[in-house]
Order: C-alpha cells, then sequence, then structure tokens
C-alpha cells in the first residue's frame, strides 16, 4: 500500500471542544499549528477526496499538470494507455521535487537532481551508475527499482473531473460523497467534455476553513453582498433548497433568481440597492442553460473544494492551507467544449462577478482577511454558531435561515480530528 | 511637421497619457480612471500564466467605457473592503507599431498595496499590451491588457490597474 508515514507522532487532541454540540467554535481551531499538523496528517493526507484536475488539460499521453494536496506538491500525468496517475511530486531519492514546470509534456518522469528515471505510471525506470563503473561502487544487489518509485495516489475521473487520495484504504469517491451530492456535483460534470477557461489565484490571510464555512453560509451571502442580493442572483428569501449528505460533511444550497424582494426582509437586508443599475449590465442577465432555474448552486465538498454553478458560470474554487493562519484559493473556471461562441463570451463575462477581483468575491476575501485579523490574537475565544437552532441538520422544510451547515462541518470535523 | 517631430509629439502624448494614468491610480481618483478610455475600449487584467496558455478568463473583463464607470462606481459604493494605497509605477513605455488610426503600445509596471498596518507590499508586477488612439489632441486607451506575473495574488484585487 503507498501510504505516506504520518508526522503527528504525538497524535493527541491539542484542546476540548467546548459544548457537546457544534455550536460554538473554539478560536484556537483557526490558529493552533499542532492541530493544523493533525489536519494535514488526517485530513489532507488522510482518507479524504482532494481536487487535482480536469482530464481535458492533460488530454495527451506524456502531459502533466502540477497541483498540490495540502502542502504537498503532485503530479496529474496521463500515461500511455490513457490512464490519468496522480503522483507525489518528491524524488524517491533524496525527496527532491521532480517537476518544477506547471504543464508540459514528457516521455519520462526524470529527476533533475540525479536523474533517477520514473515512467509515466510512477515506476522507477533507470538509475545513473547502477552498478557504479569497472565493477566497483554503484547500488548492492539487492537494489530492489520496483521498491522505489514515487509515491502513488488512488485516483478517481468522475466525468473528467480528477479526484486524488493518498489514502488507499479510502471509500471510493462516489460512496465518499454519497448519491444525493453527486447529484448536484454533475449539474456541471454532466458527462460533456469539459473546457478550462482558465485560473485565478489568490493568497489569503485566515485558515483555511474559514472559507468552507464561508460558503455553507447564507447568513452572510444576504447581507454582505450589494451585487448578489440587488440583481436577485440569491437573496435568502428565494425559493431554493439546502442539502448535506448523512455524513453532515458537504452540503449544497440553491436558489432561484427572482428580485422581487419580500418587503418584510428588506428593511433587514442594508446592503439592497433597489436603485442600483449598471451601464454594461450583460453579466448579471442570465441565459437559461440547465433544465431547472436555479440561478446559483453552490456545493462544498469536504474538505476543500467549492462547485458553483452562478448562472452561466462554471466554477471550482480549491482551498489550499498554507500554515494554519493564511491559504491559497484556486479558482479553475469551467465551460464545456462544445459551447458556442456566444456561451463561451457569457461565462467569461460572468466571470467578472466572481475570482480575485469579482464584485461578489471580493466582499468575500475581504471578510475573511478581517476573520483571519480578528482570530489570530484571540485562540480563546469562541464563535457563536446558534443561528438556526444547536443542531447540525438541515431544517425539514430545507429553508437557508441556518447555519447548521457549519455546525455539520464541525460535527464531522470533530470525530475525524477526535475532538468529542 | 516632419515625420521625425511628428513621432516625437507622438510619443509624449503616448509618455503623458501613462504617466497621468499612474498617477490617477495613485491618487485613488477612480472618478477619473473611466476618462483615459474611448467610449468602445476593451480592458482586461489578465495572469500570464493564462495569457500565455491562451486562456480567455480574466479576473476583470470590460468590453467598453460603461463597464469600466460601472466598476469604479462598485468600488466606491458597493465593494466591502479594508481601506488602502495602492502605488502603481510604470516604466518602459514603448510605441510598438501602428494599428489602424492608433498605435500599439507596451509597457512594464509594478504596483504595491499599503494597509492600515502602514506597511507596503507587491501587490502585482507585470506588462501591459495596448493599444491608444488620439481624441483631439489627447491621447487616450482604446485597448489596454494588464498581463500580471504574480499569479498568486495577496487579499483580494479592489483598484483596477
Amino acid at each position: 500500500m503507498d501510504t505516506i508515514e504520518r508526522t503527528d507522532k504525538k497524535d493527541v487532541p491539542v484542546g476540548v471542544w467546548p459544548r457537546s454540540d457544534s455550536s460554538r467554535i473554539p478560536l484556537w481551531v483557526y490558529s493552533d499549528r499542532d492541530n493544523y499538523q493533525r489536519e494535514l496528517e488526517r485530513i489532507f493526507y488522510g482518507p479524504h477526496w482532494h481536487f487535482v484536475g480536469i482530464d481535458t488539460e492533460t488530454p495527451n499521453a506524456g502531459d502533466y499538470k502540477r497541483a498540490t494536496i495540502g502542502e504537498r506538491s503532485v503530479l496529474m500525468v496521463r500515461d500511455e494507455q490513457g490512464n490519468i496517475n496522480v503522483l507525489n511530486n518528491s524524488c524517491a531519492h533524496h525527496g527532491s521535487e521532480v517537476c518544477q514546470a506547471k504543464f508540459g509534456n514528457r516521455t519520462a518522469i526524470i529527476c533533475p537532481y540525479h536523474q533517477w528515471t520514473y515512467d509515466l505510471k510512477g515506476n522507477l525506470q533507470s538509475v545513473p551508475f547502477k552498478k557504479g563503473l569497472k565493477g566497483v561502487g554503484g547500488y548492492q544487489p539487492d537494489f530492489n527499482m520496483a521498491e522505489h518509485g514515487l509515491k502513488k495516489l488512488k485516483v478517481a475521473n468522475v466525468n473528467g473531473g480528477i479526484w486524488a487520495t493518498y489514502d488507499h484504504s479510502a471509500p471510493a469517491f462516489e460512496d465518499y460523497i454519497g448519491p444525493m451530492m453527486l447529484k448536484y456535483m454533475k449539474r456541471v460534470f454532466n458527462g460533456k467534455q469539459l473546457r478550462v477557461l482558465g485560473y485565478q489565484r489568490q493568497r489569503l490571510r485566515g485558515n483555511w476553513k474559514l472559507y468552507m464555512e464561508n460558503i455553507k453560509d447564507p447568513y452572510h451571502a444576504t447581507l454582505l453582498h450589494v451585487f448578489l442580493i440587488t440583481f436577485g442572483i440569491y437573496r435568502i428569501d428565494q425559493k431554493g433548497w439546502y442539502e448535506q449528505d448523512d455524513t453532515h460533511a458537504h452540503s449544497v444550497f440553491t436558489a432561484e433568481r427572482d428580485t422581487n424582494v419580500d418587503p418584510n426582509l428588506q428593511k433587514e437586508m442594508a446592503s439592497l440597492k433597489k436603485d442600483y443599475e449598471l451601464l454594461d449590465p450583460r453579466m448579471v442577465i442570465p441565459v437559461k442553460e440547465f433544465p431547472d432555474d436555479i440561478s446559483i448552486c453552490i456545493q462544498t465538498l469536504f474538505p476543500n473544494l467549492v462547485v458553483q454553478q452562478q448562472t452561466n458560470s462554471l466554477q471550482l474554487r480549491y482551498v489550499t492551507p498554507l500554515g494554519p493562519d493564511e491559504f491559497e484559493l484556486t479558482w479553475t473556471y469551467l465551460g464545456y467544449q462544445d459551447d458556442d461562441e456566444a456561451m463561451q463570451l457569457l461565462r467569461l463575462r460572468q466571470a467578472n462577478l466572481t475570482g480575485i477581483c469579482g464584485y461578489v468575491s471580493v466582499d468575500d476575501s475581504e471578510a475573511l482577511e478581517f476573520s483571519g485579523a480578528g482570530i489570530k490574537p484571540n485562540p480563546g475565544g469562541q464563535a457563536v454558531i446558534e443561528w438556526g437552532g444547536r443542531d447540525p441538520d438541515v431544517p425539514p422544510e430545507h429553508h437557508q435561515f441556518t447555519e447548521s451547515a457549519i455546525r455539520g462541518f464541525y460535527t464531522y470535523y470533530r470525530d475525524i480530528m477526535g475532538y468529542r | 511637421m516632419s515625420e521625425v517631430l511628428e513621432t516625437a509629439d507622438l510619443k509624449v502624448k503616448i509618455d503623458d497619457l501613462y504617466a497621468n494614468y499612474a498617477l490617477t491610480l495613485c491618487d485613488g481618483n477612480l472618478d477619473a480612471w473611466p476618462d483615459f478610455f474611448t467610449e468602445d475600449c476593451l480592458y482586461k487584467l489578465i495572469s500570464r500564466a493564462n495569457y500565455e496558455r491562451n486562456l480567455l478568463l480574466a479576473p476583470i473583463f470590460s468590453e467598453n467605457r460603461g463597464a469600466l464607470i460601472d466598476r469604479a462606481r462598485a468600488v466606491k459604493s458597493a465593494l466591502v473592503y479594508a481601506p488602502r494605497y495602492v502605488c502603481y509605477v510604470v516604466g518602459s513605455v514603448r510605441i510598438v507599431g501602428r494599428a489602424g488610426q492608433g498605435w500599439d503600445t507596451r509597457s512594464m509596471f509594478s504596483a504595491y498595496q499599503t494597509f492600515v498596518e502602514g506597511d507596503s507590499n507587491l501587490m502585482m508586477c507585470g506588462r501591459t499590451f495596448d493599444r491608444v488612439v488620439l481624441d483631439g489632441d489627447t491621447a487616450k486607451f482604446s485597448r489596454r491588457v494588464v498581463v500580471y506575473d504574480n499569479e498568486r495574488v495577496p487579499s483580494a484585487v479592489v483598484y483596477p490597474l
């Protein structure tokens, strides 16, 4: 089995959860370094699946792409048989990164340092001076090449989305997210060939979990974002649906576009600007693409991926931790290979709403940094997550006036991290 | 006017455009920012990684001056963000070719952000690939493509460059 040794030798919980339910979050989970190390081992290198890429990013044999899981670099490589392999980007000889380019094509993976050479599946093929020279030096006769390949991750390909986990004992990807989450994920990963329109990346000063909470939080969404609520893209009073899987690890929110605001709610939403108009409103004008009328479908898959359809803009947001106090957010914008020019233009236009300069997303990026700054010096504090009750379950009416998706995340998190 | 003088005069107008543009960004004068563009301009802010792979996705993609006014207005009245200064430094402005009624130009830049802590840090650095036309006596951008190298940008990019 291709697992990597754990490094959290202490392997003890670093604190006690303040309540038996998950309506409180101790603020040290966002800053404690031992807790962070435990997250890397248990979550990022444990039996959880991570998004790596899209199959059309590496269409030909030998095509590769660098990706990241936790703090580790991995390579997504297509082999001669057409299969996609995901390999730990660290030479079996002395640990060097074997590949530094972001994308490329190779017939073999050669570590630049001592030129250990691997095939596209990660098997060690050759090492220089294996028998030394003229009968002296080199490797001992019992040196077994088969034992020194690149670490191989377990891989899943779901309609062109490539997923990987370091833990080969992890459940199958489809079982990991469950049938209901798979159904929502397949709105975007619908079997049509995907096309990557581009990437955006940003570094945010806060703990990685805060981003996942942000996406699970309809409370802020209807208050903070002028553009979401003013143009009817998402408002908490819209017709919509909220779901979690049985483990509470994953969740999804949907809403149908509607600019008619319930007058009773209007006074609660100070950011609603009814007279706000755009000189070029094309980025907020939807075109019907899906069989239903869902204008926003935003799904979080534990631990660190967001799958979002916002009108005709399709995005993946992937969270990479950079220590306890910082993370990277990588945006991958998608379309389909068979999109016509008009649809592609629409997706490019609507992308103005999200990402590093997005009319909606700037608010979140900034709020995340406000959280990071306020939390870091206050590890003894607690977050009060009681909106909509104290349990982690989806309300029977599936309404969205609740923080239960955040409580669900921490119910699962506590279980796998050992915080009973 | 001789061709030499005409070219020198044009270079002065284009240098003025870039210098005034940079000062306007540094002053935080967002209201004046769209005035550097023609009505049917194209503005893009795009990472070098996307640009070099011919990926069209741009964090800012505006197809006319109205969209730039929309952005300036949103930054002033709709977005939530921490106050900051932006220092935009431009150099190596060059005319690289004739293009219809205008000229293709390019430049290099670095932009710094300063937050409440008081430290200035790199926000973006890169190159611009532009097209300039004369509107009367004034040079304006009919196209501006800002290509930034530092793909992983710090925090959010609030102000356009």
